[in-house]
């Protein structure tokens, strides 16, 4: 037989019953089984409105970095001043809206980035 | 009185494309099919050069090449997913939204007040949630509405058939064979007593109509003349049979890939029953191929106890292929059909059911999710596709945009 490392210490068998039909107390601990925090209910205000994209290159104006996870909400009004996704020359753009931004100013609106998603960098 | 609208998404695929490749706005684009590269989406450019719907591709191929048409692979996944979101967009502009096809729904409103600002709401914030051009016909009846709404992709998008005289009007420029319903040969059937448009068709006899098109006809000539006869379904109509066919790649002549490729629709066909909440009690495998120059086939079919368990459906599937499997035959296509659907909640305990039931579900339920989550096919049964002798090619698809992780679009900062 194989010795076993030492460092190896096995766990008692536990068996854990999170729910049972049966049990009225169990069934209570069911009820907060799916109250954890969710960054769709976050981050997503209207699922079918929202795209998620990826930033090509950096734009210190608009805030964002090569390689950001882009959450871009087509139903919101794109601003002065706000953060969209656009399209120019065909392709799509991040670009921050200038002040005097008007809605017929040419610039074609994809959506409104709403968050941008990014680990940070490694010291 | 309450009004029917049905919203039509125009050029469905093709629209989808362009969603994310925004150069692709104006120029001629054409989605095809993949397994048999037949022309399934067309853009108005792509139209107006006469790439004809359902035209296989060796046929457009040189107009398309002179022409600078952009030819697409279908991405169904792609599809699925945005008509998902228009359904949501329209959920919220209706109580009662009857999804028709991928491209089409029904909905309804209680009253005829402000119809058509109400349709004028619905395909501005359908364009704008999900970039995807609609039509709204607003009409008190669906073969109105569907008339309607065709009609509305010349007319800005939204028409309405509300009014009697504009539907007398329209009726009578609408040819007979374009209404929906009526097929090339009813209305050649029809000629004979002088159809030739719509309003012919909606003035003639009652017992005329039932004699030559039976009820159906008669219920189409009712909705035509604005009496509502098909019924609105909010919720979907109990499907009747799960079908999933592909054409192969190249042809297969072995029994080994044959086995595994319908062991690949059974599986797939076992998640859509699940996703309905449906289980199979018969299971039908059909395979095509081609003898002296025509169409051949044969199909096999057993009954089975309820379920919608993949294992036991891969396995009828794969044991009726081993009866209609002949060695001389080079296989073209193939299909699995579950069919005898009933709701999958409404089963009785087995007697001696000793928990496998539950256990099976559970098992289903994970690889669907995970299947949902890494792409299809990630979890599969043994012998499910082993073989990859049948894959259907694939060119030039669009990835999978809003599903996939690793297929984001991207958009370029600075």
């Amino acid at each position: 037989m194989r010795r076993r490392d030492p460092r190896i210490v096995p766990a008692p068998l536990e068996i854990v019953r999170v729910y049972d039909y049966t049990g009225g107390m169990f069934v209570a601990a069911e009820d907060y089984a799916d109250s954890g925090l969710s960054l769709d209910e976050r981050l997503v205000e209207h699922p079918a409105a929202t795209f998620f994209l990826t930033a090509a290159g950096s734009s210190p104006d608009a805030g964002v970095r090569d390689g950001d996870l882009l959450i871009v909400d087509r139903s919101q009004s794109p601003e002065p001043g706000r953060v969209v996704v656009a399209v120019a020359a065909g392709e799509l753009v991040v670009r921050r809206l200038p002040s005097g931004w008007r809605d017929d100013d040419g610039l074609e609106v994809w959506g409104v980035v709403r968050w941008l998603v990014r680990a940070p960098e490694a010291a | 009185m309450s009004v029917l609208a049905l919203a039509d998404c125009n050029n469905f695929f093709v629209s989808c494309e362009r969603v994310f490749r925004p150069c692709l706005e104006g120029r001629p684009v054409i989605v095809l099919s993949n397994n048999d590269g037949c022309v399934i989406s067309r853009s108005e450019e792509a139209k107006a050069l006469g790439v004809g719907m359902g035209a296989p591709f060796f046929e457009v191929r040189a107009l398309c090449a002179e022409n600078g048409v952009v030819s697409i692979s279908a991405n169904h996944e792609l599809y699925v997913d945005l008509s998902r979101r228009v359904g949501q967009v329209l959920n919220r502009h209706s109580p009662s939204v009857e999804s028709y096809s991928i491209d089409e729904s029904f909905l309804t409103w209680p009253d005829a007040e402000s119809a058509l600002e109400r349709a004028r709401a619905l395909r501005a914030e359908v364009l704008r949630w999900t970039g995807l051009p609609v039509s709204v016909g607003v009409a008190p009846t669906k073969a109105l509405a569907k008339l309607a709404s065709d009609r509305a992709k010349r007319a800005g998008g939204v028409l309405s058939l509300l009014d009697a005289r504009e539907r007398e009007r329209v009726l009578a420029e609408t040819p007979v064979a374009h209404v929906w319903g009526i097929a090339r040969r009813s209305a050649e059937r029809l000629a004979p007593f002088g159809a030739s448009s719509a309003a012919d068709f909606a003035a003639l006899d009652d017992a005329l109509i039932l004699k030559t098109l039976g009820i159906g006809g008669l219920r189409l000539a009712q909705e035509l003349r604005g009496v509502s006869c098909l019924p609105f379904a909010a919720s979907p109509a109990l499907r009747k049979s799960i079908l999933v066919s592909r054409s192969f790649g190249r042809p297969v002549g072995a029994l080994e890939p044959l086995e595994s490729a319908a062991a690949s629709f059974a599986a797939r066909a076992a998640e859509r029953a699940r996703r309905h909440g449906l289980r199979a009690g018969a299971l039908r495998v059909f395979v095509g191929w081609r003898e002296e120059g025509r169409v051949a086939g044969d199909d096999a079919a057993r009954r089975l106890p309820p379920t919608d368990d993949t294992a036991v459906l891969v396995a009828a599937a794969k044991a009726l292929v081993r009866e209609l499997f002949v060695e001389t035959r080079s296989y073209r296509r193939a299909g699995v059909v579950l069919g005898a659907l009933e709701p999958a909640d409404t089963g009785q305990r087995g007697l001696f059911d000793d928990g496998s039931v539950e256990r099976s579900r559970r098992l289903m339920r994970t690889m669907d999710r995970l299947n949902a989550a890494l792409g299809p096919g990630t979890l599969r049964y043994g012998g499910e596709r082993v073989s990859r002798g049948w894959a259907p090619r694939c060119e030039r698809r669009s990835p999978c945009w809003t599903t996939r992780w690793e297929d984001l679009p991207r958009a370029s900062a600075g």
